[in-house]
């Protein structure tokens, strides 16, 4: 038999697993498939050399870690991990450098007594104007959750949509929100995904289109969302193409941003490397990597906390 | 002369019955050759249904997921129609293989999971060069194929899956001889193919996100893939296919089969490379179903 049970010989992935092998791997990585190095104007070339000096045979692997941890830092990049069977590196800045802006136990004791559930959206009449709190774009939302929804506040002044300390999950949530919130099919935004190793090779854009149902119920009176920093990832891109809808006004904190979607790929010791592989952008072609301004900047104020007042929330109430 | 007559009659008595001997002789002979040949012909235009079932092993390595090569062992199932003239063979031949893979890494404490399909599909058609007499028979040909591997990266995010299919031709050589053991009639085969020409579809350098999927788009020609075609051989594309199988001659026609199977694929695109290694041993039968007509056919001769 030719060349048969030669399985070392032919299936021949990276053999070695040395601190510097491993090292090399995540470094080569970023260079070649993370989508912000140019956007973010990152010499990442610098950066591995700072870091490389750190690394040797020697070291231990929680040594390792720590240092691709500290290097992989530098992208400022919520969608950016390296996972091991010990620890998971991150970067929070985006959220933890801002005044956090929401308080659950606040909304629950001042305004939320007796709110519904339907689904996983909690909601309730403020003011005749109907509030709905989404807590995560990984919990999924129904089109007969929305049809609930649009019913029970449909003679209502204005609809707030309060999406503050979300940090993502399914964007498909947010096209089955954002479907009700128009009558006219709408360029919302693009994405752009990396086709080769340069820092800039990007493929042709891909637009993303909202397509509503003739005959679903929708909103389309004056609908408010309200936001802080800890809006990440799918919540951002919820956030960054409602913008392209008239009636949608933003009423907060800036968003947290993670405009790219995160792919993976696991290292040759087994460690996972999670990058940003897609650059995304609004419909007037605006990077939301580092989050959405809010077209009325408000942050909550101690005074108004301690009395029990969600300052956000009230900004917003008095819009309608 | 009058000793000559009954010397004579009986040379000729003797002749009729020797010339009518003879002519029974040549019809009885002309009859034999004439079954042994249906014989023949019955024997080298077998159909058979082919099932055959077996474990298989897939070694893999796919850059775009994982530095790391994962292995393991799956099922695999054949189903498919072969047919044997005196002039050659053909083959269509459908595999599936399912293999639930680990991660090949040294720390155990990192060891991840992965699944992987494979589905093939082929024409084969071949004929004799060598002459039937030969006591191995050499036959040459080519197969028209596809071939599909889609793998999920469990623990992987967005990007759980790596896929390609592959359309092509191949050349094909198979060497083939009967034998006996003991009271039982074997035949063994060895199978050899290369591609000379493919049609590669599989995901382009990053080849993970299904960004349009996701998005609902309407425009989603920056799918993240890439077709292409190669010649064989190359280091984009390098496919072959070794096969060793040992059949034993049952006396209603069928046969018992055990097969030995070894699939190698080596893509690459930029530096996206997607190597996998797929083993494989099954045993299964071969129905044959020309036997009732060979029956008739012999049956009207006869009479």
């Amino acid at each position: 038999m030719i060349v048969s049970g030669c399985e070392k010989g032919l299936v021949t992935p990276t053999q070695d697993h040395t601190p510097t092998a491993i090292f090399e791997q995540a470094w080569k990585t970023i260079d070649q498939k993370y989508s912000f190095l140019e956007y973010k104007k990152i010499d990442w070339d610098s950066v591995g050399s700072a870091y490389r000096e750190q690394v040797s045979n020697t070291i231990s692997d929680d040594s390792l870690f720590n240092v691709l941890g500290k290097m992989l830092f530098h992208l400022k990049d919520g969608h950016v991990n390296l996972r091991s069977n010990f620890n998971v590196s991150r970067n929070w800045e985006w959220f933890l450098g801002f005044p956090q802006n929401f308080d659950l136990g606040l909304l629950e004791r001042s305004y939320l007594t007796d709110f519904r559930k339907t689904g996983n959206l909690m909601h309730k009449r403020i003011r005749n104007v109907g509030y709905v709190y989404y807590k995560s774009f990984a919990e999924s939302v129904s089109e007969n959750d929305m049809d609930y929804i649009l019913e029970t506040y449909k003679d209502t002044e204005g609809l707030i949509i309060d999406l503050r300390n979300n940090g993502g999950g399914d964007p498909n949530n947010a096209v089955t929100i954002l479907n009700r919130l128009t009558d006219k099919p709408t360029l919302v935004g693009m994405s752009y995904e990396k086709t080769g190793q340069n820092h800039n090779a990007f493929g042709l854009s891909s637009e993303i289109w909202i397509n509503p149902k003739a005959d679903s119920k929708k909103y389309l009176g004056r609908v408010i969302l309200l936001t802080n920093r800890s809006c990440y990832s799918a919540t951002s891109h919820f956030v960054a193409w409602a913008r392209a809808l008239p009636n949608v006004t933003v009423v907060g904190d800036r968003t947290g941003g993670g405009g790219g979607l995160p792919a993976s790929i696991q290292l040759s010791n087994g460690w996972i490397l999670r990058y940003s592989a897609t650059i995304g952008v609004d419909a007037h072609d605006f990077n939301f990597e580092n989050g959405t301004p809010p077209d009325i900047k408000i942050d909550m104020n101690k005074i108004d906390f301690d009395n029990g007042v969600d300052s956000i929330l009230e900004r917003a109430l008095i819009l309608f | 002369m009058s000793l000559q007559k009954p010397f004579s009659l009986a040379r000729v008595n003797f002749s009729i019955a020797d010339f009518l001997k003879t002519q029974m002789k040549n019809k009885q002979k002309i009859l034999n050759i004439h079954l042994l040949s249906l014989a023949v012909t019955a024997q080298s235009n077998q159909k058979w249904f082919r099932k055959e079932l077996g474990v298989a092993q897939s070694s893999v390595y796919d850059n775009g997921h994982s530095l790391a090569r994962y292995k393991g062992t799956g099922l695999q199932l054949q189903l498919g129609f072969d047919r044997e003239t005196s002039k050659g063979f053909r083959q269509f031949d459908n595999t599936l293989v399912w293999t639930p893979l680990k991660a090949q890494v040294s720390d155990n404490k990192n060891v991840t999971s992965a699944t992987q399909g494979n589905y093939k599909m082929s024409y084969k058609y071949l004929r004799n060069v060598t002459p039937s007499q030969n006591k191995i028979k050499v036959s040459v040909g080519a197969s028209l194929f596809a071939d599909a591997n889609v793998r999920i990266y469990n623990s992987l995010v967005n990007n759980i899956f790596g896929w390609d299919v592959n359309l092509g031709l191949n050349v094909v050589g198979q060497a083939t001889r009967d034998f006996k053991l003991g009271k039982h009639s074997l035949s063994a085969s060895y199978q050899l193919g290369v591609p000379l020409v493919v049609y590669n579809h599989s995901p382009n350098y990053l080849g993970t996100v299904p960004v349009g999927k996701a998005f609902e788009q309407k425009n989603d020609t920056n799918w993240s893939s890439l077709g292409r075609l190669v010649t064989g051989l190359s280091n984009k594309y390098f496919y072959l296919h070794q096969q060793f199988s040992v059949e034993k001659h049952l006396s209603s026609g069928d046969r018992l089969r055990l097969t030995y199977s070894w699939d190698y694929s080596n893509n690459g695109y930029a530096s996206h490379r997607y190597q996998n290694l797929i083993t494989g041993v099954s045993i299964g039968m071969l129905t044959s179903f020309s036997k009732k007509r060979t029956a008739n056919k012999t049956s009207q001769t006869t009479r």
